[in-house]
């Protein structure tokens, strides 16, 4: 199972983080592991933005001692918010060469027990084992200002039950980039060892991590997001719809098999992609008057701002 | 109440179980009809009932999952979109949706008429042992994959895989088919089959893309030794 939501806001004023999180809220049913949120467009003062996970390790000492990680990577902390294990941190470089990768390692290399969920120029990434309302009052996002979101329903079928193994999976180290996947990819780990070949690092034996970091790479190649997610289709084995945000906007893919559900909703004000319509009901009211249609087998799509 | 009345449920924050069960009650009362207010793309409205033959129910907005399915002799409308699996293992009565349906619809259903005014996804009549299915608009993959005896009739475009595997039943598309499916064969309808197809589609308001094309099993791998390879190659 697990549920799949995407939202995109096209013009200012649409509340893409209650509509998400209503979303979210009724697709519980297909995933009730575990929450999480991407959610992009919010200001923050700096060059950057990570979302961190401190859980019970986030005290005095271990801010203090994460201050100093981010300063050995070459920047300075031009912001920070913390709230019940969730650290938002606003990044400013400060003389080094503004290395993604080696700021995340020394943030986690700092203080111990401190997961980083994503890096990024626009992006909080928000996961946790709470239902989508609860995560979404005690993280703060209610209420915030983003231009784009996706999130992710659990039902853990290939790894663990906690907040490192759910979902959104940020493609680290590319800054913005994550992914929210409902079914199996069966060819992950064969070429998740090319990645690594080339001197790539996961961080967990998920499959949807190795769908971030193929995309994420491709993107750096130069690749448009709809050319990527396109291709993705032949290069992809197994079960799946996934969806991909950048800090422009996301796209989504679904395997030829079409045996995970994708429905698609637009207006002129906004896009919606969801596993079921009970989350467009949720978030819409069921008197609401617009088209919805089920993504094609082998069919992938795109939209940005 | 009188025999037949019509009744209204308004199934805001009702919950599945509970909309069937009040949905029952309407019904063994003698409401002859029945509107669902806001069933919220709930699954499951409206399946398993078994006796209430000639009743009907109309759910105005979307329906989820399995709606009318393993009922027998209801009449059912939606007005919105349907999700998956709709009037799976259906045994008689009628299924009309005003919009969309999602992958699997009429999955083994074994009587009765679902109608599709929109698209359908993928393997729409999956294993059909009865009644027929009409599409007004496009179905998705392997739509009409091992049906044994149901009539698939779409409008629009057919999905690859079309038929594939079928044993008996027909498949009809007024559209391209992307690709038909293992051990077909496509010919044209007989002048019967073209009146039946415009009786049909033409008393809900639809219409073929381009010329009908009837698809059939060619029945090769119904029967066959195992050593000869030349048939199994041939009709895959």
């Amino acid at each position: 199972m697990c549920g799949i939501a995407g939202f995109l806001a096209k013009r200012d004023g649409v509340d893409v983080a209650a509509t998400l999180t209503a979303m979210l809220a009724a697709l519980r049913g297909r995933g009730p592991d575990s929450t999480g949120m991407s959610l992009y467009g919010a200001p923050f003062p700096g060059d950057l933005v990570a979302s961190a996970w401190a859980g019970e390790a986030g005290g005095e000492a271990t801010r203090a001692a994460v201050s100093e990680g981010v300063s050995e990577a070459g920047f300075a902390l031009s912001d920070q918010q913390y709230r019940d294990g969730y650290w938002r941190l606003g990044l400013a470089r400060d003389g080094g060469d503004g290395d993604v990768a080696a700021l995340a390692d020394a943030i986690e290399r700092s203080a111990p027990g401190v997961r980083v969920f994503s890096v990024g120029t626009s992006l909080e990434l928000l996961k946790h084992t709470s239902d989508a309302r609860e995560l979404a009052e005690r993280f703060g996002v209610l209420g915030s200002t983003y231009s784009h979101a996706i999130g992710h329903a659990r039902m853990a079928t290939e790894s663990r039950v906690d907040v490192n193994h759910s979902h959104p999976f940020w493609a680290r180290p590319f800054p913005d980039v994550t992914v929210v996947h409902n079914g199996h990819v069966t060819n992950y780990y064969k070429n998740r060892r090319l990645f690594e070949m080339r001197g790539h690092r996961f961080q967990t034996g998920n499959d949807t991590e190795f769908v971030a970091v193929y995309l994420a790479d491709r993107l750096a190649a130069g690749v448009p997001l709809d050319e990527a997610v396109r291709d993705s289709i032949d290069d992809l084995d197994g079960s799946f719809t996934y969806l991909v945000s950048t800090a422009e906007g996301f796209g989504v893919a679904r395997d030829r098999f079409s045996t995970k559900p994708c429905l698609v909703a637009e207006t002129d004000d906004w896009v919606a992609v969801v596993s079921e319509g009970i989350a467009l009901a949720e978030a819409f009211g069921d008197g609401a008057d617009f088209d919805t249609y089920e993504l094609a087998g082998g069919e992938a799509r795109a939209w940005t701002r | 109440m009188d025999t037949l009345a019509p009744a209204t449920l308004d199934a805001h924050g009702l919950s599945t179980r509970e909309i069937n069960h009040r949905l029952r009650e309407l019904l063994d009362g003698g409401a002859g009809t029945v509107d669902v207010l806001h069933p919220g793309s709930r699954h499951s409205l409206a399946v398993g009932f078994l006796d209430h033959p000639g009743a009907a129910i109309r759910f105005r907005g979307d329906v989820g999952y399995f709606c009318g399915g393993l009922s027998d002799g209801l009449d059912v409308a939606v007005d919105g979109n349907a999700g998956w699996s709709l009037g799976a293992d259906m045994m008689d009565g009628s299924i009309v949706v005003g919009g969309n349906s999602g992958s699997s619809t009429g999955a083994s259903m074994r009587g009765g008429l679902v109608v599709v005014k929109g698209d359908a996804g993928a393997r729409s009549a999956i294993a059909g042992k009865g009644g027929t299915l009409v599409i007004g608009g496009s179905t998705g993959y392997m739509s009409g994959f091992m049906n044994q005896r149901t009539r698939l009739v779409v409008c629009g475009d057919a999905g690859p895989g079309f038929g594939d595997s079928m044993y008996e039943g027909e498949l009809f598309c007024g559209g391209r088919i992307a690709e038909l499916g293992s051990d077909t064969v496509c010919e044209p309808p007989s002048a019967e089959e073209l009146a039946w197809l415009a009786k049909l589609c033409g008393g809900h308001g639809l219409a073929p893309a381009g010329e009908w094309q009837k698809v059939r099993s060619a029945g090769r791998l119904w029967r066959y030794d195992k050593k000869e390879f030349s048939i199994w190659r041939e009709a895959l």
